[in-house]
């Protein structure tokens, strides 16, 4: 039986007031996720994971405590806020600059997905049907290559109260529902790879409403069509259009984390870096004016869906480089007090044992006006990247590279042919002032984000229009 | 409270759940983990998080079909309520290809020594030694700051199995990362020590490391892209290896995702690499002494001499393989514990007087593939890098990205050198004893 975690997280936030402490946070968490996967068609495997705990965050002295646990008897998790208490005021004499919290409007409030096909009334056997389906349709595509196939179907659905000593009182149920995949094909002697995730808030009926059974036909034909057709990518400066879904990790890599707040600070130094932002300031000029990126997570059926973050501040869209202007960081409220404005509703924990954090949720390029046809049109001479597989940055992130999967050369304003791993290794100055042009069309794909310490992996959407880019240098590989 | 006999009285009774509603094959596990992280920067403490959790985990194989079941509760009713659901459901799954029941052999497990240290799980020690460490390198230096953290872990698992199986571990491990700025030039360098011991956390050398490194040189220059023998430090090292060594485990090669498939007895690197798993190691952070189906752990010649003498396998893996079961699962996914790489000859001192004209890169990370099956990545330099001429120091150098293949890396080792140390930090998980090594004609890229 769950435990009446109301009267528990009454008797955490009262002794934690008892001990002095400024501020007591207290986050029932539970997360049930599973996943079944599937190799060239055959059951491969199935996990069942099932969550929960409580963590408990405290203030005291101006710092930071936090203390998690899953036995959830009374006397524990008196022991966890008194350790919490403990360890934050041992700490204090090294905190320079007190923590305080921006003064945000308390939140009281009930919200939920519903999931339209509950995942867990819906058979086994339709769910693994889904799979070899698509296992059978892809492998069936063409005669003239072999493939390798793994799919995964993933559920996971998080539950969460959260209340605190300010009045804050949240409840809340999101389950998100994906496929990952990764294919590998062969024609002759070259060997293609792509992995990808598709899929966002909901129960079962996610996989139409993300046409994911399409969408993955469809990138199979075309990576079967790349690999059979690739020809040597061209090298140096050119115009270059990138699809949504590299433009969506752009957005995310880019702009997403470093527009992260505490990063910008330092708080992440150690861990996930630090970020160029630290130089920049709200109104400054960082782009073209067709710059325009904005992480919302309050978008129905997405990946990175929530209406009040963790730490119950009511959250809402972020445009944070409007007009090719940096509009406003991704804050939480330790960062907001910092930065003499208001959190902005980023703060997310992955799990129960976890802190609250900057983190993006869905991070995509605004859409603009042009058709994929419009923004071809005038180039002479270019390449299209459609889809990539490898991509990194650096620390800061200025540095960094997206190598093309799916990439076509452009010629007098039509593709051409599909080449082989074009790069991209451009510098986000670079890149921001190189955008001239956004598509109409936007597409999501979904990740899990990686950050903090202990490591916390958060679902997220990434995504965006097609852009252009004038004039930056292509490498190949 | 969670104590041993209460987890293992648990572990009792699902056990009989499950053999009394057919299922054949069963590994329950169940752990306890006190931990303590301290998370710095800035010179400031940001946080100090303390975590007190059970964990069990059920492996099921029941008429061929298996799943693995995780729980962050000991709660009984809930624990059956989800095994029930999966019991009703297994009928409707289709068998999982390749399987095979657990091995019904008799085994003995053997413990490794100096890995259990429980008095030193103190959270006001952990403190002191962050303050120290502030004191000791912002103090008079060119390094203006200070971040990073200090994980704190203690388990204590316990495993019963369906064919007599029983054992059960302790240990304890701390892993202190601390990364130094240089504001002035806008430079970096990490040091890391972990042991089974916070006594042994070294922070005199951390704090010689982090000095000694950022006044080097005075100037940074952004890498001109081309050819370069590279010298990877440690933490460099474990981080490339840590991924090339996944990628021996034999699911990424039945899966055609690694650059190794049909590699066995075939050299894969250069002769002075030889790369060891050893989980019952004295003293090792990543000491294991069963994996996660039960099986005893053993210590692992992966490669010899460049030659590669096995993948990771589980029992399933091993089974379809035809190979031995080298103690790895993962259930579905065999993974290493630990990376070990065999000492060189060299001094470390003389690997860097030997070079030519080199560059030494401190750190990487954001290792990403291409292609898994011909192992086509890229690595982002992390912290600091050097530019070398005879031995001497030419500047730092910033922007550089390892473009390269598997292959070329293994195979292009020109030197390795004789200290060896520990590491593992946020972007490495695997604690890993290597060396300083050389490795030639490296393809370097940069941003434009």
């Amino acid at each position: 039986m769950l435990p009446d975690v109301e009267d528990l997280s009454r008797l955490v936030i009262d002794r934690g007031l008892e001990l002095d402490a400024d501020y007591v946070e207290f986050r029932f968490h539970a997360t049930y996720k599973e996943s079944i996967k599937t190799k060239d068609g055959l059951l491969s495997s199935h996990n069942i994971n099932y969550l929960y705990g409580v963590g408990i965050r405290v203030i005291i002295n101006g710092a930071f405590g936090f203390s998690s646990t899953n036995i959830l008897t009374e006397s524990n998790l008196v022991r966890a806020v008194e350790e919490a208490i403990s360890i934050a005021r041992a700490s204090s004499h090294l905190v320079e600059h007190k923590v305080h919290l921006g003064e945000e409007e308390v939140s009281s409030v009930e919200y939920f997905v519903a999931e339209r096909k509950r995942w867990l009334d819906t058979p086994m056997e339709e769910k693994i049907s889904f799979l070899k389906d698509l296992d059978s349709e892809i492998s069936s595509l063409s005669k003239d290559v072999s493939s390798y196939r793994l799919f995964g179907l993933v559920y996971r659905k998080d539950e969460k109260y959260i209340s605190s000593s300010i009045g804050t009182e949240v409840k809340s149920t999101i389950p998100i529902t994906y496929l990952s995949y990764l294919l590998t094909v062969k024609k002759d002697s070259n060997v293609i790879q792509k992995k990808r995730s598709i899929g966002g808030a909901g129960g079962f009926e996610a996989i139409n409403t993300h046409e994911i059974y399409q969408r993955t036909v469809e990138n199979t034909k075309e990576i079967i069509d790349v690999v059979s057709n690739w020809r040597r990518s061209p090298k140096g400066t050119m115009d270059v259009i990138v699809g949504g879904e590299v433009s969506g990790i752009i957005a995310h890599e880019c702009i997403g984390h470093s527009f992260e707040a505490d990063r910008i600070l330092g708080r992440e130094g150690g861990q996930a870096g630090e970020s160029y932002a630290k130089k920049l300031s709200v109104g400054e000029k960082i782009g073209t004016d067709e710059v325009y990126i904005s992480d919302d997570p309050t978008l129905p059926s997405s990946g990175g869906y929530y209406l009040y973050d963790d730490e119950g501040v009511k959250a809402r869209k972020k445009e944070l480089i409007r007009e090719g202007y940096v509009n406003e960081f991704l804050h939480n409220r330790e960062t907001a007090y910092l930065f003499n404005t208001t959190s902005n509703g980023s703060a997310r924990a992955a799990c129960y044992d976890r802190e609250p954090i900057v983190r993006m949720s869905n991070t995509f390029f605004e859409p603009g006006d042009y058709s994929f046809e419009e923004l071809l049109e005038d180039i002479e001479y270019g390449v299209y990247i459609k889809g990539y597989m490898e991509w990194n940055i650096d620390d800061k992130r200025m540095n960094q590279r997206y190598t093309g999967l799916e990439s076509y050369l452009i010629e007098n304003g039509e593709i051409k042919f599909p080449i082989k791993y074009p790069v991209l290794e451009i510098s986000t100055k670079t890149l921001l002032n190189s955008l001239d042009a956004r598509g109409r069309v936007m597409e999501f794909y979904m990740g899990l984000c990686g950050k903090g310490e202990p490591y916390q992996l958060i679902p997220v959407w990434r995504g965006g229009p097609a852009i252009r880019l004038r004039g930056v240098v292509v490498g190949e590989r | 409270m969670a104590t041993s006999i209460f987890i293992e009285d648990l572990i009792d009774r699902l056990m009989r759940y499950l053999r009394d509603n057919g299922v054949e094959d069963i590994v329950i596990r169940g752990k306890r983990i006190d931990s303590y992280v301290i998370k710095f920067h800035n010179n400031n403490i940001s946080v100090c998080e303390s975590r007190n959790n059970v964990i069990l985990n059920i492996f099921i194989g029941v008429k061929r079909r298996i799943a693995e079941l995780t729980f962050h509760t000991l709660d009984e009713q809930v624990i059956i309520k989800e095994l029930d659901k999966y019991l009703k459901a297994v009928n409707y799954l289709p068998e999982v290809e390749g399987y095979r029941n657990l091995p019904e052999d008799t085994v003995e497990y053997e413990e490794p020594l100096n890995v259990f240290h429980p008095d030193d799980m103190d959270p006001i020690k952990g403190i002191n030694l962050i303050e120290g460490l502030i004191n000791k390198i912002t103090e008079n230096n060119k390094v203006s700051r200070i971040s990073g953290s200090l994980n704190m872990n203690l388990i204590k698992e316990v495993m019963k199995a369906s064919n007599g199986r029983y054992c059960e571990e302790r240990k304890t491990n701390f892993n202190l990362s601390v990364r130094g700025f240089r504001d002035d030039i806008d430079v970096s360098y990490q040091a890391n020590s972990i042991s089974t011991s916070l006594s042994s956390i070294n922070t005199e050398e951390i704090t010689d490391e982090i000095k000694g490194t950022l006044t080097l040189s005075d100037k940074c220059e952004t890498v001109t892209p081309g050819k370069y023998d590279l010298i990877l430090s440690p933490l460099a090292v474990a981080n490339l290896f840590g991924h090339f060594t996944e990628l021996l485990s034999a699911y990424y090669i039945e899966n055609n995702i690694s650059p190794f498939v049909n590699s066995l007895g075939k050299k894969i690197a250069a002769d002075l690499i030889s790369l060891y798993d050893y989980p019952l190691m004295n003293g090792n952070p990543g000491a294991k002494v069963f994996d996660d189906s039960g099986e005893p752990t053993k210590n692992t010649d992966i490669i010899v001499n460049g030659a590669l003498c096995t993948y990771l396998h589980n029992w399933i893996t091993a089974g379809k393989f035809g190979a031995e079961n080298t103690g790895h699962a993962g259930i579905f996914v065999p993974q290493p514990h630990s990376i070990i790489l065999s000492e060189g000859d060299l001094k470390t001192e003389e690997l860097f007087n030997e070079c030519k004209h080199a560059i030494v890169i401190s750190n990487v990370w954001y290792t990403r593939f291409q292609n898994y099956y011909e192992g086509i990545f890229s690595s982002l330099q992390r912290d600091v890098a050097l530019l070398m001429d005879h031995g001497d120091i030419k500047t730092f150098l910033s922007g550089i990205r390892i473009s390269e293949m598997v292959s070329n890396i293994l195979l292009n080792v020109t030197s390795v050198a004789k200290e060896r140390k520990w590491v593992m930090w946020w972007d490495h998980p695997y604690p890993s004893l290597v060396p300083y090594i050389m490795v030639k004609d490296v393809n370097i890229t940069t941003a434009t």
